[in-house]
């Protein structure tokens, strides 16, 4: 009962006119990064985050939260029609979607994605729903031996799944650590590696640094390249799938819903690795797994499912344990920090009608994507061909005016432009921008909790072991990094693009 | 790709160091009470060590063959990209926003092809006009007007 009193107290928030604009705003906008091979929802969350400032926290988080469980529905419009993933989510829908197009079905292929993530968003909502209280309840005991654990675990699975070397991923980890250390100690106040400059005494800001090492960086990236690329000459019709269709898309659609969710509520996991996991599971029970690749609906069923569940479970341990599961979420903690709302068991307590305004818009947001998409592909596939030449200019000066807009300084331009270089060459270097964001953002808390364990402990580090639920967790954490000795387990790993 | 990657293991280590070194003047305090450079320096000497084993990885390497770092890219570009922020980053307190971005548009929309000079102010004008309305006017952005008062 007491849920159902939230849920409308949820709904009254959300339906707010200028929630529901918001949230409108944000699918939309995430529908069109989607759509847009070249930037993601990291980048766009990222450049849009100065902007949120200047509205109302619950609008803001609604509209960066649609801004990413929509970038999922877009996505695979490119993977379908172009065969080029508009995000690193719908790599894997390229195999059967293309095909498909190929073969006259993409009305068929661009409406089981959208359908099927509809139904996985909508499912691993009502998940996120339900499970919301439970893990707050659960979290409320935590201490800060199993905080500090929880965020070893979270940064452990995170540096485990990178591509490519763990080590580096590690080092990027490190890198993020030592960035937080810039700026005032919040237990002592004295001030650490600042050099003297007063515009470190307060560390570097979340904004300019991930809109240097993801938005910034990619346009250094893309200007590189010489970008033509061509829609795939098909009429878009029978967006409906037929009656066979959905007989075969039923499965997979369920098998990945309900993979996505709880991959997306690991830490570290995410969407990437849920399209992966849902499209290979399809094809080890296939009765027919030679026919992967040639435009089978389950390819593009299966992984489109698991993303959007995915992206949506992922609010739950942002939202009831604080801890943010891959790097969009740890931008979103940042962005709730920003707006002074601490991310964790409390908030469903201290701000209900934050907390459930939030869910519910999600299940709103839903439903406004499947009309988005399904209606405007024609419109979506005009978008993509808006020349690169010309959109970078106007992302460059998103990034800009985001960063100047911070703290009214160009200095903050400048940090930007340091860490685009460096993210540029972090990526030709093969090293990965998630696992420092996540570093960067879980830091404070990381150090805050490790110091208050060890006064709390007289300096004994087995308070870490002692008490269950931090050995537990830290147990879980020991196993997956010995499980990275293993090279055969780590190669088995899918090989795409970063967790963004 | 492998000297880059040295040189890459170096800069770690010598971050690794000053980080040490910046955390030893802190205090770093003793486990039961932790000072402000406990965590630093933890973190400093761990990735000292984790340099040095990826540099010794990537020195004892067999495979690869020797690619640059950058290859045949564009890289002209980008150095125009970056040079272009930079630039803007200087100017804008004292051109104001109007001014500064104008010129920082008409230098990023000819960064691939030189294009007609009208239709290059054109482009410019029209995003300094949306933008200017969306951020200042609707978003309350305050820019700079700089030395010509212009915005």
């Amino acid at each position: 009962m007491e849920l159902l009193n939230f849920i409308l107290l949820g709904f009254q928030s959300a339906l707010q006119p200028i929630n529901l604009f918001y949230c409108f705003l944000g699918v939309l906008l995430g529908t069109l990064i989607g759509v847009l091979p070249g930037i993601g929802p990291v980048a766009t969350i990222s450049i849009l985050l100065p902007i949120t400032f200047k509205i109302p926290a619950i609008s803001a988080i609604i509209m960066l939260a649609g801004i990413y469980y929509g970038a999922q529905y877009g996505g695979s419009t490119t993977s379908i029609l172009l065969n080029i993933p508009g995000e690193a989510t719908t790599v894997i829908t390229c195999l059967d979607g293309y095909q498909m197009a190929k073969q006259g079905r993409a009305g068929p292929a661009l409406g089981i994605a959208a359908i099927g993530s509809f139904i996985a968003g909508t499912v691993s909502l009502l998940g996120l729903t339900f499970l919301a209280v439970p893990f707050s309840e659960v979290a409320v005991v935590f201490g800060p031996p199993e905080y500090f654990s929880l965020m070893i675990l979270a940064l452990v699975i995170l540096t485990y799944l990178a591509q490519g070397s763990m080590l580096k991923a590690v080092l990027m980890a490190l890198l993020g650590l030592i960035l937080t250390y810039v700026g005032t100690d919040n237990i002592t106040g004295s001030q650490r590696f600042t050099f003297g400059f007063v515009e470190l005494s307060d560390g570097f800001d979340l904004v300019p640094l991930v809109m240097g090492l993801f938005g910034i960086s990619e346009v250094l990236l893309n200007v590189e390249q010489a970008i033509g690329q061509e829609v795939l000459k098909t009429r878009i019709q029978n967006l409906l799938p037929t009656r066979q269709d959905w007989a075969k898309a039923a499965g997979p659609i369920l098998r990945g819903t309900v993979l996505g969710f709880f991959l997306g509520i690991l830490p570290g996991a995410g969407p990437v690795i849920s399209s992966f996991v849902a499209y290979t599971v399809e094809k080890r029970i296939s009765r027919y797994p030679e026919k992967f690749g040639t435009g089978v609906i389950e390819g593009v069923a299966a992984p489109e499912s698991a993303n959007n569940a995915s992206a949506q479970g992922a609010f739950i341990p942002l939202l009831t344990l604080g801890v943010p599961p891959n790097v969009t979420m740890a931008i979103l903690f940042g962005a709730l920090m920003i707006h002074g709302l601490a991310p964790g068991p409390l908030l469903m307590k201290d701000h209900p009608d934050f907390f459930w305004g939030v869910v519910t818009s999600m299940y709103l947001g839903n439903f406004m994507l499947v009309f988005l998409n399904l209606p405007l592909i024609p419109l979506w596939v005009k978008v993509l061909k808006i020349p690169y030449p010309i959109l970078f200019p106007l992302i460059v000066l998103f990034c800009v005016v985001g960063a100047y807009s911070l703290n009214n300084s160009a200095s903050d331009i400048l940090v930007m432009t340091g860490f685009g270089i460096a993210g540029y060459l972090m990526k030709k270097l093969k090293y990965e921008g998630a696992p420092l964001v996540m570093a960067f953002v879980l830091g404070p808390m990381l150090e805050l909790n490790l110091r208050r364990s060890l006064i709390v402990s007289d300096g004994s580090f087995t308070i870490f072991f002692t008490r269950p639920i931090s050995a537990a967790i830290l147990i879980i954490a020991l196993v997956i990094l010995s499980l990275s000795f293993l090279p055969k387990l780590r190669r088995k790993k899918p090989d795409v693009e970063e967790t963004i | 790709m492998r000297r880059a990657e040295q040189i890459t293991c170096l800069f770690w280590l010598v971050l690794a160091a000053a980080v040490c070194a910046g955390s030893l003047r802190l205090n770093v305090g003793t486990p039961s009470e932790p000072g402000s450079g406990f965590l630093p320096f933890g973190t400093g000497f761990l990735l000292g060590i984790l340099a040095l084993v990826h540099l010794a990885q990537v020195t004892f390497r067999k495979d690869e063959k020797e690619e640059p770092l950058l290859g045949e890219v564009r890289w002209k570009r980008g150095a125009c990209v970056v040079a272009a922020l930079l630039i803007y980053a200087l100017l804008l307190p004292r051109l104001g926003y109007i001014i500064t971005t104008f010129l920082f548009m008409a230098v990023l929309f000819s960064v691939y092809e030189r294009r007609k000079w009208w239709m290059v102010g054109g482009a410019s004008l029209l995003v300094i006009a949306v933008t200017y309305l969306v951020f200042h006017h609707w978003l309350k952005v305050q820019f700079p007007v700089g030395v010509f008062r212009i915005g």
